[in-house]
């Protein structure tokens, strides 16, 4: 089944190490030049689904300036979740592209 | 503590299966993606918390119900045969545990709609009225412990 927009950027935002929450909402957001703003109950809804699936899990904990946080890391099983989309975005990509090219000449 | 952070704490603290240390995080994690934002924005926040409580409670229910019926129709399979005393103890049991967990009283209301159904609905226009009586306090079974399972429910998903 196709993954919906935010848990692929999310997914995405895992890909280049742990993050907490905040860390997730801001690099989603630059991932798509700002135009997806994940709101926490979007945020969270997918990281309990994608822990409950064994695609995310909880690295440990970040102590910073404010409260202590959880940080979520991608595991094996997410990241061939994120390739398999990948792959899929991909073929419908290059699909698109064969069709709009054969439209214009 | 300004109305947001009442409303969102309000919230965060009855989103079901979410324990104290997530509750935190996630409160921590709004305050500072909200902190430079005008009312329409952090309105939308605890809009967002509350969409995700709703289906947070809709998929712990449904769990919970799947349960409840998977082990009535155990028990009412096992209890087919039983000595009527038993055949009555078991489902009353159960519904006196789901005051406490919305399980049992689903399980008790699965048995009592196989014995209803198996008591012989169709015969109904020759039953006698011992057959009727039995109907009546089967379908007052599955009714009662229907309303039960949605009691406990309610409280368990508002923990």
């Amino acid at each position: 089944m196709p993954l919906r927009e935010p848990t692929f950027l999310i997914l995405v935002a895992l890909a280049s190490g742990p993050r907490h929450g905040y860390g997730i909402i801001k690099e989603v957001a630059a991932l798509s030049d700002g135009r997806v703003r994940l709101r926490a109950g979007t945020l969270y809804g997918a990281l309990e689904r994608l822990e409950a699936d064994g695609h995310i899990s909880f690295e440990g904990e970040e102590a910073g300036e404010g409260p202590t946080r959880r940080r979520y890391r991608l595991t094996e099983p997410g990241r061939a979740l994120l390739e398999d989309e990948m792959r899929r975005l991909e073929a419908n990509l290059g699909a698109a592209r064969t069709r709009l090219r054969k439209a214009t000449t | 503590m300004s109305p947001f952070d009442s409303a969102l704490t309000f919230v965060a603290e009855r989103l079901p299966g979410f324990d104290g240390d997530r509750r935190h995080e996630l409160v921590a994690t709004v305050r500072e993606a909200t902190a430079d934002t005008g009312p329409s924005t952090r309105a939308a926040e605890v809009g967002s918390l509350l969409g995700l409580w709703l289906r947070l409670r809709a998929r712990r229910s449904a769990h919970l119900l799947w349960r409840g019926a998977a082990l009535g129709t155990l028990l009412a399979a096992t209890t087919a045969f039983s000595p009527v005393p038993i055949a009555v103890v078991v489902p009353v049991v159960l519904l006196g545990l789901g005051w406490f967990d919305p399980r049992y009283a689903a399980a008790a209301a699965v048995i009592w709609v196989w014995r209803f159904v198996d008591a012989g609905v169709g015969e109904l226009p020759e039953a006698t009225v011992v057959l009727f009586l039995r109907l009546v306090a089967m379908a007052a079974g599955v009714l009662g412990a229907v309303a039960v399972t949605q009691a406990s429910l309610r409280r368990l998903t508002l923990r």
